[in-house]
């Protein structure tokens, strides 16, 4: 298989910020390659770069053999993206606004008008066509700027935190969307998330990015390996647990970290046989537990193990509700 | 290349035929403006405007100045919807297109250049009620010179709005240079009569030429030409199409140059 995206040691600055700091990766032809990361990651800063709308500071990405900074037109044309921010007309219907996408891309006549209503079929959107996209619900919005990024068929997809914002059940559907055009088409899709589900639902190989710099990269059931098998959360009673860690030396459990001031997460290879022997440790310390629970592993877990912190808000909090706002009040 | 710039009209005219509300409140405006100003003015000035206006009654010598001064302040204010589409980001949606950039940029100064000269004519069909000093069968040129300076003041505001973000700044900036240029133009009152300076700085606005020329279209009469002999329609015309090239030209330059950043 070849190469649909080839990055090296691209880096990003803004004045004094250094939002992508020199990172490398590769994207397999009809992959679906996600990059994994919390807020200020780098991820929409890369998207752009790949995209040709912002301009790397150094560094070399090609996208399909093309250079992106060299030929951007060449890549705009085999490319589709959904920015994480809307970006329709929203005068306009939801017809127009593909119309216009397709007269863009040189498409016309007949073969638009099928497009359009083939793509307005697949994302559902079919009876509000002639509605202004300023009556559209948030995720009729997502969805037919999913239809729109269709419209040129383009050979590698982009999405931008695909279902931001979105109701779960509109997020579940708009994967659907995704795997769909990554089987029916063979579309190559490089998307970015900080939901953790997202990228295990739809990604073979995930990049976890953090602070500009990529920390993993791998198939999730590679990730997650690197965890071990299981998580123990081990919740203590009291706050003065500080020096615990150092303390528990079992040779079952393989690493041990404290995640908040009173909840250890142990990694080890079998909860099931790890969990008495921690228990019996932890009584000897004389530590008192209030509560005990294991798990598969995460995303998240994986991102604990490699930077001691949780990618935050990651089921929709206060960050997801800020930017809604936002969102609304641009509108 | 014809497809670039046709695509970005439609877009521009379907979002103007939208704005109903809009239109409306434009058409009010300058139904207003005719009415109280043009009127009274008019019965002011009529006993005199046979001498101070070269003949013409003062509706008939206000109506083609309001004609191109309604095409250069839609026009001009038009640039703001750069903005707005940066804001709710449909901006990127052209920028990310592959094509070209001056083209887009053209197709859009033409959509509003013939939405605005749209408006004027409807406006100007009014004035063919009030007074039947106008000259219908000039109409062809008036579109023209209309259209021409349509998409020169569009690519001016265009470029203003590019290098300016918040929309109270364009605002602010376009009814600073509205202002003045509408009254150096010469539209409400005859050029020929004001103090030296005033017409020389006068000459330097393109929308002096404009207005003077839709004037000599409708009317047959150039107060310009009155001054100086030499600012024939040919060469009005001629400097109107150079200076709105010229604006097209930097509209396009600086919307080359528009990243995300
Ligand atoms: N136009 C800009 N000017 C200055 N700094 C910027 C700009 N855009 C992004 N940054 C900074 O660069 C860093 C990376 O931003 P980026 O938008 O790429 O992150 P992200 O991973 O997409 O985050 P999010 O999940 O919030 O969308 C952040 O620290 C951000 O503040
Ligand atoms: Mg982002």
């Amino acid at each position: 298989m070849k190469e649909a995206i080839i990055v090296e040691n691209l880096a990003k600055r803004y004045g004094s910020i250094e939002a992508v700091k020199g990172i490398s990766f590769t994207v397999r032809e009809g992959e679906i390659f996600g990059f994994l990361g919390p807020n200020g990651a780098g991820k929409t800063t890369t998207i752009h770069i790949l995209a040709t709308i912002l301009k790397p500071t150094s560094g070399k990405a090609t996208v399909d053999g093309y250079d992106i900074v060299r030929e951007p037109q060449k890549v705009r044309k085999i490319i589709g993206i959904i920015f994480q921010d809307p970006s329709l007309d929203e005068e306009l219907t939801g017809y127009e606004n593909l119309y216009i996408h397709g007269r863009l891309y040189g498409l016309g006549g007949q073969s638009l008008r099928e497009r359009i209503e083939e793509a307005l079929k697949f994302v559902e959107l079919h009876e509000y066509k002639d509605k202004p996209v300023r009556k559209y619900s948030g995720g009729m919005r997502r969805r037919l700027e999913i239809a729109r990024a269709l419209i040129h068929i383009p050979r590698i997809l982009f999405l931008d935190e695909p279902t931001i914002g979105l109701d779960p059940q509109t997020r579940v559907h708009i994967w659907e969307y995704i795997n769909e055009l990554n089987r029916e088409y063979k579309t190559t899709i490089f998307l970015t998330t900080h939901y953790m589900d997202e990228a295990e639902a739809l990604c073979s190989k995930i990049a976890i990015i953090d602070r500009g710099r990529i920390i993993a990269l791998g198939t999730v059931d590679d990730l997650k390996s690197r965890v071990g098998s299981d998580v123990v959360y081990v919740k203590l009673y009291g706050d003065n647990n500080e020096g615990i860690c150092r303390a528990l030396q079992l040779a079952d459990v393989w690493s041990c970290k404290h995640i908040q001031d009173n909840v250890l997460a142990l990694q080890v290879e079998k909860a099931s046989e790890a969990v008495p022997e921690i228990l019996k440790y932890l009584e000897k310390l004389k530590v008192k537990v209030k509560e005990v629970n294991y798990r598969r592993p995460t995303l998240d877990d994986v991102f604990i193990h490699l930077t001691g912190r949780e990618i935050r808000d990651s089921e929709g909090g206060f960050v997801d509700f800020a930017r809604m706002i936002h969102r609304a009040r641009t509108r | 290349m014809i497809e670039q710039i046709y695509v970005m009209m439609y877009r521009q005219v379907k979002r103007f035929m939208r704005a109903r509300s809009r239109i409306i409140g434009i058409f009010l405006n300058n139904i207003l403006w005719l009415v109280l100003f043009g009127l009274g003015m008019a019965s002011a000035l009529n006993p005199v405007s046979r001498f101070i206006l070269k003949g013409l009654d003062y509706l008939a010598f206000l109506l083609p100045a309001m004609y191109a001064i309604s095409i250069f302040q839609a026009s001009f204010m038009g640039g703001i919807s750069v903005i707005w589409d940066k804001q709710f980001g449909f901006l990127k949606e052209v920028l990310i297109a592959p094509v070209s950039r001056s083209l887009t940029i053209l197709g859009r100064a033409l959509g509003d250049a013939l939405t605005s000269t749209f408006n004027a004519i409807v406006m100007l069909a009014i004035g063919f009620i009030l007074t039947d000093k106008l000259d219908l069968a000039s109409l062809p040129y008036i579109v023209i010179t209309g259209l021409i300076m349509g998409l020169g003041f569009t690519s001016l505001g265009i470029a203003i709005a590019s290098a300016i973000k918040s929309p109270e700044g364009f605002q602010l900036i376009v009814g600073a240079i509205t202002m003045p240029m509408t009254i150096l133009s010469g539209a409400m009152f005859p050029l020929n009569m004001a103090p030296e300076w005033m017409r020389i700085i006068a000459l330097v606005s393109p929308l002096t030429y404009a207005v003077d020329l839709c004037r000599y279209h409708l009317t047959g009469v150039s107060i310009l030409r009155d001054v100086h002999p030499c600012l024939t329609p040919t060469i009005e015309t001629t400097v109107l199409v150079i200076a709105s090239t010229a604006f097209v030209i930097v509209a396009a330059e600086i919307f080359n140059k528009a990243t995300l950043e």
